[in-house]
């Protein structure tokens, strides 16, 4: 039963590439959010590309390349002195600087044209690996006299993530554009046992770029 | 043979269980061989003793003889009644020298701070003292098995948060806070931190 619904699968995606019979880079950015949230809101700028090596229509696959550019993100954190000539407690900015790096393969479905040639794709990437860099400061903290409570800490996380995109192709006099609305899953690494105020970043992002289409082929 | 697996068996069970008692060591970069200041009742409690890095020790599993729990070591939290008008309030826990993140769990070595209290103190007024920053003209640090005698000294206390969880069926009170202090000019204790969890049944006040 599994093993037919596989090749359908299968069948359906290699069906589905004839729309797409050519290779191209793909160049985006625009906005992205953190939807994966317990107190932190994350937001970067994304920077996509998307690479299809393959001018066979029968060979939808691509890679895929985000790197986030991020807004850092503010919060505050309280620390504590025994020293009786200084307050006893002071609050703190704290600032937080996720940097994501994601690696993602995955194959393309097409869903749509128009009569202008207008297109529009399902992304589906099973398979990613993210680096997620998280760089936590507290300004103006007097290290020798006070201590933070519950601090946050910097954190490496590299896991596996997927992901799923919608992507609509459009022309505008001779350049190729898109949109695509683009969401990644968390890492599957774990944070540890330490609690802290972030989680591994899930990236919601709607960016805007160009096509390149090279090898070009025939779209049936 | 079936009694042999159910043994094995059993036993394997009891060495998973045991397993799931947690260090909750977690190292603070900024000053090596402590843990970070938590409020999270991981009963670790950590601090520098002449620049060394003591830390409390952790009991694993006793399967052969009655050891103390689980776990950190549980501090002692009593009010010890005197012959002048006020009582003292005292919170000692073993300790060792920090070796990465474990000392012995034999050290003979504790360290306690003592506060004065009305011989009236209560358990609803040490959850009052919650953000309160007690200076060393007060209260008294011991250091015991660091020599033949108990060495006592002065001592900054800083109780930072006190809450009571009742999460479980058992009601803890979670506290933790900040000490320092020294014994005469030769011993210099510096930059403590503690984070404890202690069932309230065993708090005599």
């Amino acid at each position: 039963m599994n093993i037919k619904l596989l090749q359908s699968l299968i069948i359906f995606i290699l069906f589905s590439a004839t729309g797409n019979a050519q290779s191209f880079i793909s160049l985006s950015t625009g906005i992205s959010a953190n939807i994966n949230k317990p107190n932190q809101s994350f937001y970067h700028i994304p920077l996509s590309l998307q690479w299809k090596p393959s001018p066979k229509e029968n060979n939808p696959f691509f890679v895929e390349f985000d790197y986030g550019i991020p807004f850092i993100a503010k919060s505050s954190g309280n620390a504590y002195t025994l020293n009786p000539s200084l307050p006893a407690a002071v609050n703190l900015e704290e600032t937080i600087c996720p940097n994501i790096f994601t690696v993602s393969i995955g194959f393309r479905i097409f869903l749509y044209t128009n009569k202008k040639n207008n297109s529009f794709y399902l992304n589906l990437l099973p398979f990613g690996i993210s680096n997620q860099n998280f760089k936590v400061t507290y300004k103006n903290y007097d290290k020798e006299n006070y201590e933070v409570l519950n601090p946050d800490v910097n954190k490496d996380l590299t896991g596996f993530v997927a992901s799923v995109a919608a992507v609509y192709n459009f022309h505008k006099g001779k350049q190729d554009m898109m949109i695509m609305l683009h969401l990644q899953s968390p890492t599957t690494r774990r944070k540890g046992d330490y609690p802290l105020s972030y989680k591994s970043v899930a990236p919601l992002q709607l960016t805007f770029g160009y096509n390149f289409y090279y090898n070009k082929g025939k779209i049936k | 043979m079936k009694r042999i697996i159910h043994a094995c068996i059993l036993c394997l069970l009891i060495f998973c269980l045991a397993g799931c008692a947690k260090r909750n060591f977690f190292p603070d970069e900024d000053d090596p061989g402590l843990s970070r200041f938590t409020f999270h009742g991981y009963n670790i409690a950590t601090a520098y003793i002449n620049e060394v890095a003591y830390i409390n020790p952790f009991y694993g599993v006793a399967l052969f003889s009655a050891g103390p729990p689980q776990g950190n070591a549980i501090p002692k939290l009593s009010k010890v009644a005197t012959n002048s008008a006020f009582d003292t309030l005292s919170l000692s826990w073993p300790i060792g020298i920090n070796k990465n993140g474990t000392t012995s769990r034999y050290s003979d070595q504790t360290i306690s701070l003592l506060m004065p209290v009305p011989k009236s103190f209560s358990l609803n007024n040490f959850l009052a003292w919650s953000g309160q920053r007690f200076s060393s003209n007060t209260n008294s640090i011991t250091l015991q098995g660091f020599g033949d005698q108990s060495l006592y000294g002065s001592s900054n206390i800083y109780l930072v948060e006190i809450s009571v969880d009742t999460t479980d069926s058992h009601k803890h009170i979670v506290f933790s806070g900040l000490f320092n202090g020294n014994i005469g000019d030769s011993i210099l204790i510096t930059k403590g931190r503690f984070d404890f969890a202690i069932d309230a049944s065993q708090i005599n006040f």
